[in-house]
C-alpha cells in the first residue's frame, strides 16, 4: 500500500480554496457562466471526495486518536505551531459535508451564481480545515474564519428580508468567537511551555482552580454559542426560517456542527473535577432546549422551521451522546451524523424545490406533491429515513447512542426520546400536509415534478443510505 | 435452507417492486406467482424432509455491541411460517384475477416482501432483529396503503410504536449490555421498558382502544387490505408480544393490563362485527378480534390452542375474501360460505380447543349476519373466484367423517336459519359509524393536543414575548439610547467640550492617584 505524502492533508483544505480563487477570477456575464460555475464547484468537491477516499483506504480503523498528524510552524516567537490530523469520525463528517455541497449545489444556483459558488467553496475549505484541526490555534482560526463567508452568504444569497436578523446572527456568533479567542490565549499563556497544545491535551493541562473555571467556562460558552441552545436559539432560528436558498440554509445549519464537534474534540470525559458541574448544567440546558425546540417545531407551520427544529434536536442528541463518560460511541455518533447530514440535505433540497414551485404557480401547500410521483417518492423515503425507520445508518447507531444514554442517565434518555418522537412527528406531519390529496381536484393546476436526472441523482443517494444501514463504511469500500 | 428461502423471497420481491412499467403486468405477475409457488414448494419439501439448519449474519462486529441476524429452521418455525406462505400465495392469486387492480406486480411484491419480513421476525432471537423486521413491515405497510387519511394514521401510530420499542430495547441493552431475548428473559426488569413494549405491541395489534387506524384501512382496496390485515403490522404486533412474553410475564401489572386489554378487545370487536352495518368495518372488526383471540391464547399458555391459531388465521382469511369477492355474486358466495362454515363446524366438532371453538361459533354467527345483509342486495352474477375459493375450502376441510356426522347437518341447518335473518332481529340497531372518530379524538386529546398546546404556549411566551419583545427589544432600545447619547456629546458645543475635558481629567486623575484612592 502506498504511503500518503505528508502534505496531502493540507490539500483537502487547499483544493476548495483554489476553487474559490478560480471562481473569483472568472467572469459571470457570459452565456454559460452559471453552468461553468456549477461545474467548477462540483469539480473541486468531487476531487476532494476522491482524495477523501484515498485517506479512507489508508486509515487504520482500529487505532484511537488522530492519524496522519502534520504540523506547520507559524510564528517562531512566541512559538505557535498549527497541527492537522484526522480519524474516522472527522473523515466521515468531512465526507458528509462534501456530499451536502454536491447534492444541494445544482438545486441552489439560481441567481448570484458566482457569489454563491465562491463563498460556498470558501466555506467548504474553512469547514474542512476546522474538522482537520488538531491544535487549539488551528481550531480557533478555522472556528472564527467560517463566520465571514457564512455572513456574506446569508447577506448576499440568503434572500433575508430583515437585515437586522443577519447582524444579530453575526454579533452573537462573533461574541462567541471572541470568548474562544480569550480562552485560547489564556490556555497558551498558562501552559508555560513551547509545546504545541493538541486539542486532546487541553483537559490534561494543570491549571489553578480559578483558571480552570474561567478557561473551561469560556470554552463551553464559545462552543455552545454555535448550537441553538435555549434561550439563545432565536438568533439562528430566525435566520434559518427566512433563508430561501437550500445551500445557504444547509450551510447555516452546518454551523452548529462546529460547536458539537468542538465539544467532542475537547474530550469532556477528562474534564477537570472542578468544572465538571458545568457539564451537568450543560446537559440540563441541552435537554430543555431539545424538548422546547421540538415542541415549537411541531406547532410551527413553516417547513424550514420544522427542519431546523429537527436538525437542532439531533445535534443536541449527538452533543449529549458525546458528553457521556465513554468514548465507545464516538464512532456511532460519526456514522449517525454522516447519514443524518445527508438526509437533511436532500430533505431541504426537496423542500426548497416545493417552495419555489409553490411560489411560481401561487398554489397552496396542501397536497402539492400529490401529482408529482418522483418528488413524492423521494420525499417519503427521506422523511421515513429521517424519522428513524431502518433505511440508513441513523437507525442502528442512534439505537446504540440511546442505549448508552439510558445506561448513564435514565431521565435524560427519556427526554431525548420524547424530543425525538415530537420532532419526527413534526416531519411526518409536514409530509402528509404536502401529500394530502383531499385538497387537490383532478385536473387542477399542479407543480412540475423533478427531472428524471434529479431523480436518478437523489436515487443514488438513497441507495447509498440503504447501504449505510448495513455498514456505513461499505460505501467507501472499506 | 430458511436463509435461502428468505433471500429468494427478498430478491423476488425487490425485483417485482422495482418494475414500474404498465405493459406485461399480468405476465410478470404470473411469473412472480410461479416463483412464489416454487419457493413455497422448496419450503414444503424442506419441512417434509425435516431439514434443520441455522445461519447467523454478523451485522455489527463491534466488541461492545455485537449484533447478528439469525435464521434457523425447525419444526416450530415451519409450522409458524406455513399459514403466511398460504395466505401470501392466495393473496397473489387474487391480485392476478382482480381486473380493477392496475399495479398487480407492485402488490404482489409487497406480499412477498412482507412474507420475507415475517420469516425474519419469527426467526428473531435478539431485540434488534425484531425491531428491524417490524420496521421493515411498517414501511411495506406504508407502501401498500393508498388512501391518504388511512396512511397518515397508520404511519403515525406505527412510528409511535416503533419508537416505543426502540426506547424499550435501548433501555434493556443499556442496562444489561445484551440484546439476546433468552438472556434478557432471565433478568429482572425495570417496569418502564416492559410497559413500553406492552403498549407498543397493543398499538401494533390494534387492541382496544387503538383499533381506529385499522378501521380506516378497512376502506382501501381488497388486495391491499389483505396484505395489511393478514401479512403485516398486526402479525408483527402478535409475534413481538409472543417473543416478549417471557420478559413481560414476570410483571403482574403488565399481565393484568394485557388481560384486560384482550378481553375488552375481544368483546368490542366481536360486538362490532355483529352490529356494524358497513361490511368493510365489520370484516376489520372480525380480523381484529382474531388478534385479540391470539393474545388471549398466549395468555392462557395452552399449546393445543396455540397450534390451532394458524388454521384459524387461514380460515379467517378465506372467509374475509369470500365475503368480499362474493359480495356481488350471491350464488357462488353462498356455496363458498357454506363450505367454510362447514369447515368451522368440523373444527368445532373434532377439536378439544375450547377457546378457538367458541370463537369459531361467534364467527359463524357473524358470517350468517353478513350473508343476511348481503342478501338484501339484488345482484346476480357469477364469479369464478368464489367458486375457486369454495373448492379450496372444500378440498382442505371436508371429509367423509364430517358428512356422516349428524351434528354437522344440525349446524348446517342452523346456519341456513341464520341466513334467513330472523335471529338478528333482536340485535340493537346502533349506528356505530363514529367509533373511529371517538377513539382517534380521545387519543389526540390525550397525547397530541397537550404537546401542541405546550409548544404554542412556549413559543408565545418565551420566543415571542420574552426573547423577541422583551430581551431583544430591550437590547435594541439600550443601543438606541447609547447611540443618541454619543451623538449628543459629539455635537459641536461648549457644553460637550467641557464634558470631554472633565472626562479626560478624571481619567488622568485616576491614573495618577488611583492607587492611593
Amino acid at each position: 500500500m502506498m504511503e500518503l505524502a505528508p502534505h496531502m492533508l493540507l490539500l483537502l483544505i487547499l483544493i476548495p480554496f483554489l476553487g474559490f480563487v478560480f471562481l473569483l477570477l472568472t467572469r459571470d456575464n457570459t452565456k454559460n457562466s452559471v453552468k461553468n460555475i456549477i461545474m467548477a464547484t462540483e469539480f473541486a468537491v468531487c476531487t476532494n471526495i476522491m482524495l477523501l477516499g484515498r485517506f479512507f483506504s489508508q486509515l487504520d480503523l482500529e487505532q484511537h486518536g488522530l492519524q496522519f498528524l502534520t504540523t506547520y510552524s507559524w510564528i517562531e516567537k512566541p512559538k505557535i505551531e498549527l497541527a492537522f490530523g484526522l480519524d474516522t469520525f472527522s473523515l466521515m463528517l468531512i465526507l458528509a459535508v462534501h456530499v451536502i455541497f454536491l447534492v444541494s449545489l445544482p438545486f441552489a444556483v439560481k441567481k448570484n451564481a458566482k457569489m454563491l459558488g465562491c463563498l460556498s467553496l470558501l466555506m467548504l475549505s474553512m469547514m474542512t480545515g476546522f474538522l482537520l484541526s488538531a491544535d487549539i490555534f488551528s481550531f480557533y482560526i478555522f472556528f472564527a474564519i467560517q463566520l465571514i463567508p457564512l455572513f456574506l452568504l446569508i447577506g448576499s444569497v440568503g434572500e433575508i428580508h430583515k437585515p437586522r436578523w443577519v447582524f444579530r446572527f453575526f454579533i452573537y456568533n462573533f461574541i462567541g468567537t471572541i470568548i474562544l479567542f480569550l480562552s485560547v490565549c489564556a490556555l497558551y499563556y498558562y501552559q508555560k511551555g513551547d509545546d504545541i497544545i493538541f486539542l486532546r491535551n487541553v483537559a490534561r493541562l494543570r491549571l489553578h482552580r480559578s483558571q480552570e473555571y474561567w478557561i473551561w467556562g469560556g470554552l463551553f460558552i464559545a462552543l455552545i454559542s454555535r448550537i441553538p441552545i435555549w434561550p439563545f436559539h432565536y438568533w439562528i432560528a430566525s435566520i434559518t426560517s427566512a433563508i430561501e436558498n437550500p445551500l445557504v440554509f444547509l450551510q447555516v445549519n452546518l454551523f452548529p456542527l462546529t460547536g458539537v464537534y468542538g465539544l467532542v474534540r475537547f474530550c469532556p470525559k477528562t474534564v477537570p473535577e472542578s468544572v465538571s458541574y458545568l457539564l451537568i448544567g450543560l446537559e440540563v440546558i441541552a435537554a430543555i432546549s431539545m424538548l422546547f425546540i421540538a415542541m415549537i417545531g411541531l406547532i410551527n407551520k413553516d417547513n424550514r422551521y420544522k427542519l431546523f427544529s429537527f436538525i437542532t434536536v439531533y445535534y443536541i442528541i449527538y452533543l449529549l451522546g458525546a458528553l457521556l463518560p465513554t468514548s465507545r460511541i464516538l464512532l456511532n455518533i460519526g456514522y449517525s451524523l454522516f447519514a443524518f447530514l445527508i438526509i437533511i440535505s436532500v430533505l431541504e433540497v426537496l423542500a426548497a424545490y416545493v417552495r419555489e414551485e409553490q411560489q411560481k404557480y401561487n398554489l397552496h401547500l396542501y397536497g402539492i406533491i400529490c401529482q408529482t410521483p418522483r418528488l413524492g417518492l423521494l420525499y417519503a423515503f427521506f422523511t421515513l429515513a429521517a424519522v428513524g425507520f431502518p433505511l440508513s445508518a441513523l437507525f442502528v447507531n442512534n439505537f446504540v447512542i440511546l442505549s448508552y444514554v439510558f445506561n448513564y442517565n435514565f431521565n435524560l434518555g427519556i427526554m431525548m426520546m420524547l424530543a425525538l418522537v415530537i420532532s419526527s412527528a413534526s416531519l411526518l406531519k409536514e409530509l402528509y400536509l404536502l401529500k394530502d390529496n383531499r385538497y387537490v381536484q383532478p385536473g387542477s393546476l399542479c407543480i412540475m415534478d423533478i427531472s428524471r436526472k434529479a431523480l436518478y441523482g437523489l436515487g443514488i443517494i438513497a441507495i447509498l443510505l440503504l447501504i449505510s444501514f448495513f455498514n456505513p463504511l461499505l460505501i467507501l469500500g472499506v | 435452507m430458511i436463509i435461502h428461502i428468505f433471500i429468494g423471497l427478498l430478491i423476488l420481491g425487490l425485483i417485482a417492486f422495482s418494475y414500474r412499467g404498465v405493459r406485461f403486468q399480468r405476465f410478470f405477475t404470473f411469473l412472480a406467482i410461479l416463483a412464489v409457488g416454487y419457493i413455497g414448494w422448496i419450503f414444503y419439501t424442506s419441512w417434509q424432509n425435516n431439514i434443520t439448519d441455522s445461519y447467523s449474519f454478523l451485522w455489527l462486529s463491534s466488541k461492545y455491541y455485537p449484533v447478528s441476524l439469525n435464521f434457523f429452521s425447525g419444526e416450530e418455525i415451519y409450522k409458524q411460517v406455513t399459514p403466511f406462505f398460504i395466505i401470501a400465495a392466495i393473496s397473489c392469486l387474487f391480485v392476478l384475477g382482480n381486473k380493477q387492480e392496475r399495479q398487480k406486480l407492485n402488490i404482489i411484491a409487497l406480499a412477498i416482501l412482507n412474507l420475507a419480513a415475517i420469516i425474519m421476525l419469527i426467526c428473531g432471537q435478539n431485540t434488534l432483529q425484531l425491531l428491524v423486521a417490524t420496521c421493515f413491515i411498517d414501511v411495506l405497510g406504508f407502501c401498500a396503503i393508498n388512501d391518504m387519511t388511512a396512511r397518515r394514521q397508520y404511519i403515525f401510530y406505527n412510528l409511535l410504536t416503533d419508537l416505543g420499542l426502540f426506547t424499550a430495547f435501548a433501555m434493556l441493552w443499556g442496562v444489561y449490555n445484551t440484546n439476546q431475548l433468552q438472556l434478557l428473559a432471565d433478568k429482572s426488569h425495570n417496569s418502564i421498558p416492559l410497559y413500553l413494549m406492552l403498549i407498543s405491541a397493543i398499538f401494533k395489534a390494534g387492541l382496544f382502544p387503538f383499533q381506529g387506524y385499522y378501521l380506516q384501512i378497512a376502506a382501501i382496496k381488497d388486495s391491499r387490505r389483505n396484505i395489511i390485515s393478514f401479512l403485516s403490522t398486526p402479525i408483527a404486533g402478535f409475534f413481538i408480544l409472543w417473543k416478549l412474553i417471557p420478559l413481560i410475564s414476570g410483571n403482574t401489572i403488565c399481565f393484568q393490563i394485557l388481560s384486560i386489554e384482550v378481553i375488552l378487545s375481544l368483546a368490542w370487536n366481536l360486538f362490532g362485527g355483529l352490529i356494524t352495518e358497513n361490511l368493510n368495518n365489520k370484516k376489520m372488526h372480525i380480523n381484529l378480534s382474531f388478534y385479540a383471540l391470539a393474545f388471549f391464547v398466549i395468555l392462557t399458555g395452552k399449546e393445543q390452542e396455540f397450534e390451532c391459531l394458524g388454521k384459524l388465521l387461514i380460515l379467517q382469511f378465506l372467509l374475509d375474501n369470500v365475503l368480499q369477492y362474493g359480495r356481488k355474486y350471491l350464488l357462488a358466495q353462498y356455496a363458498a360460505v357454506i363450505l367454510l362454515i362447514s369447515a368451522i363446524i368440523l373444527i368445532i366438532l373434532h377439536s378439544p380447543q375450547l377457546i378457538c371453538s367458541s370463537y369459531l361459533l361467534i364467527l359463524m354467527l357473524i358470517a350468517g349476519g353478513v350473508m343476511h345483509q348481503i342478501q338484501k342486495e339484488q345482484i346476480e352474477e357469477q364469479n369464478i373466484f368464489s367458486l375457486i375459493l369454495a373448492g379450496l375450502a372444500a378440498s382442505y376441510f371436508i371429509n367423509e367423517e364430517m358428512l356422516q356426522s349428524l351434528a354437522f347437518w344440525g349446524y348446517l341447518v342452523g346456519f341456513i336459519i341464520l341466513l334467513t335473518g330472523y335471529p338478528y332481529h333482536w340485535l340493537p340497531s346502533i349506528k356505530r359509524t363514529s367509533t373511529i372518530d371517538i377513539c382517534s379524538k380521545w387519543l389526540y386529546l390525550l397525547f397530541v393536543a397537550p404537546i401542541e398546546f405546550l409548544g404554542r404556549i412556549l413559543w408565545l411566551t418565551i420566543d415571542f414575548l420574552i426573547i423577541e419583545r422583551t430581551f431583544l427589544n430591550g437590547l435594541s432600545k439600550c443601543c438606541t439610547i447609547l447611540q443618541v447619547f454619543f451623538e449628543r456629546i459629539h455635537h459641536l458645543s461648549i457644553r460637550n467640550a467641557l464634558l470631554f475635558w472633565l472626562l479626560g481629567l478624571i481619567i488622568i486623575s485616576y491614573c495618577l492617584y488611583g492607587e492611593k484612592l
